[in-house]
């Protein structure tokens, strides 16, 4: 579904990916995790060119990315959540899971309507359609901007720390949400540093320092026999706190 | 990345073709014409960086008293300072040209000559314009600074002159050189009381000899060099200030 | 001299049609000044160096001329006629300012708000028309109403190539009667009224555009 060949990219002299490859399965779910500055969330973001590569290639459902002549017809495949929701705040719950499907896939609006109100209903708050975003907590936000980009019904989803920034009584509600979309069968990419979350829900944790992928497996493996001394440095500091 | 050199490429690439294409055009324009008047045409373009650099300084002079009434003013003065300040800023800067040419008989009784009645309403302009850049500079201090000073034991003056007004001053240099800028551009509208500025010198040579393009070619470098320079005195003083006239 | 406010009784047909002047001039100057200025300004903001470089040369220019260059150069080198010479000058001129309004605007929203448009699949004149120009309009609307009286004021200026506005019409009475200081007051009273009427719709725009948080 997702695939890198020999990635690289760079700010001025810094090297934020250095020949990155990775493919991923369609219903795959993998949790990328690294300290601050790994190149996690540029990963992330290159699969749906917000950030442009410098070399090698990335390939997305059969189409390459920096070559596709079409990137929204891409993106539109490709929903995104951010660690700080991005909900418009000019427009209603409502409207901000509507805007896309009407303008971007064409869809009446009435159609568009019936779909946002279910997606309400399956993220939890069926109830928060006609309110303003500033209005919401974090967490119901969150879980809004979750529903806005399945509304797209996109094939993959991109999760950019999606509770990072959340109170910590909020991080559940959240989590849960994402929990029932990979029991679904949904394709995707999270970085994040829920590893309660990784443990249960994850094919696969990838481990990332300084650009590179510098260790990969299954949860179960990764946890317990993590081979370089950068990943068990790390997650020695992620889980004695959990 | 590559996406941004190709681009730079395409800029400079684009650059360099209107520049030899314009070039070639520019140099076979009417200069035989023109270059009789090039003292002529400097002298006006003097008489109006002198008509700016004057009224900028008229205007910081009358400016001052009137920000000061406006911020610290007792009520009735206030008022009256916010009424004369907002009503030559709403006022078209040509009606206030006209104004002081037209109007200066009826109120000392002789006439005035172009020249001073274009001094006059300039300085009367940047007047207005400052006086709302140093009530923007007086307001950028915080409350905190002026309870600091007192708490101190400064007098109400003491607090104004030594910690208000110097850091005030120094706020608003960049906006007070814009002005300049501002003020520079506005010259140009004395041309219509019959001063010999720039743009009349320009228009003037025009009528005498048939060569527009060059002479307007003169025109526009002449204020725009002008402006750039005084713009780009604004950025050495603050790179980050944002000009706003 | 004593003065004569009656002049201003009798020449009030004149006045009548030289404030119709300076209001449509006027409007149209908005109108026009702020389609080019905000497509200037909304170009300016695409990720790409070119746009950068082509619209800010454009605002450099264009800030660094005074409109009545602007205006006798088209009237008098270019040879358009005196209306559209007027009108062009009005907009090309305050586009400028506008456009740098309009992109100071797009900066002051948070990147996040492109990155959830973009990702979502929308084309950048979407990004523009529903995402950001909503939300920048109701930043905007305090700089855009000094930049609207600036095109009233600005628009005094066509009287050097005769089309009858008002300033024109009180040279008009000041050459025929020689009563330019009551020709001046009332045309200096009626230009202040028509920038108070400019900065009253706004304010009274401003609600309707406001953005909730």
């Amino acid at each position: 579904m997702i695939e890198f060949r020999h990635v690289h990219k760079h700010f001025g002299e810094l090297q934020v990916l250095d020949d990155i490859s990775l493919r991923i399965a369609a219903g795959e779910v993998v949790v990328v995790c690294g300290p601050s500055g790994s190149g996690k969330s540029t990963l992330l973001r290159c699969i749906n060119r917000l950030e442009q590569i410098d070399s090698g290639e990335i390939i997305v459902d059969g189409i390459s990315v920096a070559g596709a002549r079409d990137i929204a017809r891409l993106r539109a495949e490709i929903g995104m959540v951010f660690q700080r929701f991005n909900l418009y705040p000019h427009l209603s719950v409502l409207d901000n899971l509507t805007l896309a499907p009407t303008k971007v896939r064409g869809l009446p609006k009435a159609k568009a309507v019936a779909t946002a109100v279910e997606l309400l209903a399956r993220v939890g708050i069926p109830e928060k359609a006609a309110a303003w975003p500033a209005q919401l907590s974090g967490g119901q936000q969150q879980r809004v901007a979750i529903a806005r980009a399945l509304a797209m019904q996109p094939k993959i989803m991109l999760f950019d720390e999606p509770t990072s920034a959340l109170d910590p009584e909020m991080i559940q509600e959240v989590l849960e949400v994402m929990m029932m979309l990979a029991k679904e069968g949904m394709t995707m990419v999270v970085v994040t540093h829920e590893m309660g979350f990784a443990r249960r829900v994850a094919d696969r944790v990838i481990f990332m320092d300084a650009g590179r992928i510098v260790e990969q497996g299954p949860p179960e493996s990764f946890f317990t026999q993590a081979q370089d001394p950068r990943t068990q440095a790390f997650l020695s500091k992620i889980l004695s706190h959990v | 990345m590559t996406d941004t050199r190709i681009q730079a490429a395409l800029w400079w690439g684009g650059v360099a073709l209107v520049a030899l294409f314009a070039g070639e055009r520019v140099l076979h324009l009417e200069w035989a014409a023109v270059a009789p008047s090039w003292l002529f045409l400097l002298t006006g373009l003097g008489r109006s960086w002198l008509l700016a650099v004057i009224a900028i300084g008229v205007g910081i002079c009358a400016a001052f008293p009137l920000a000061l009434l406006r911020v610290y003013g007792p009520t009735g003065l206030r008022h009256a300072a916010v009424g004369v300040i907002e009503a030559v800023r709403a006022t078209p800067e040509l009606m206030i040209v006209f104004w002081v040419y037209f109007t200066w008989p009826y109120l000392v009784g002789n006439q005035v000559t172009a020249w001073n009645a274009a001094l006059g309403s300039l300085s009367v302009i940047a007047a207005a314009y400052l006086a709302e850049v140093i009530r923007a500079g007086l307001y950028s201090i915080s409350v905190g600074q002026i309870e600091a000073a007192q708490s101190s034991g400064l007098s109400p003056y003491q607090t104004f002159r030594y910690i208000v007004l110097p850091q005030a001053m120094r706020n608003m240099l960049p906006a007070l050189i814009a002005q300049l800028v501002a003020l520079f551009k506005t010259t140009s509208l004395v041309y219509a009381i019959g001063v010999m500025d720039f743009f009349r010198a320009v228009n003037v040579t025009k009528n005498a000899v048939f060569a527009p393009y060059a002479l307007y070619l003169v025109l526009g470098a002449g204020y725009f060099f002008s402006c750039f320079a005084i713009t780009r005195l604004v950025r050495w003083f603050d790179p980050q200030y944002q000009l706003l006239e | 001299m004593a003065l004569d406010w009656s002049i201003l009784w009798q020449f009030r047909q004149a006045l009548w049609s030289g404030l119709l002047t300076t209001l449509w001039i006027s409007a149209v100057g908005i109108i026009g000044s702020t389609l080019l200025g905000v497509t200037i300004g909304c170009l300016s903001s695409l990720p790409s160096l070119l746009l950068r470089r082509l619209t800010g040369s454009y605002v450099e220019l264009l800030r660094n001329l005074p409109m009545i260059v602007k205006l006798f150069f088209l009237y008098f080198v270019v040879g358009l006629p005196a209306i559209p010479a007027a009108l062009l000058a009005l907009s090309l001129h305050q586009s400028a300012y506008i456009a740098d309004v309009t992109k100071a605007g797009i900066r002051s929203i948070a990147r996040g708000q492109i990155d959830a448009a973009l990702s979502l699949g929308h084309r950048w004149p979407q990004v523009f028309r529903y995402i950001l120009l909503p939300q920048v309009a109701r930043v905007v609307m305090p700089p855009m109403t000094t930049q609207y009286v600036s095109v009233v004021k600005n628009s005094a200026v066509v009287a050097l190539i005769a089309v009858q506005d008002l300033t024109f019409e009180t040279q008009q009475i000041n050459v025929e009667t020689f009563r330019g200081f009551e020709a001046a007051t009332a045309a200096t009273v009626l230009y202040i009224l028509v920038a108070l009427t400019v900065i009253g719709a706004m304010s009274w725009l401003q609600p309707r555009v406001v953005v909730r948080r």
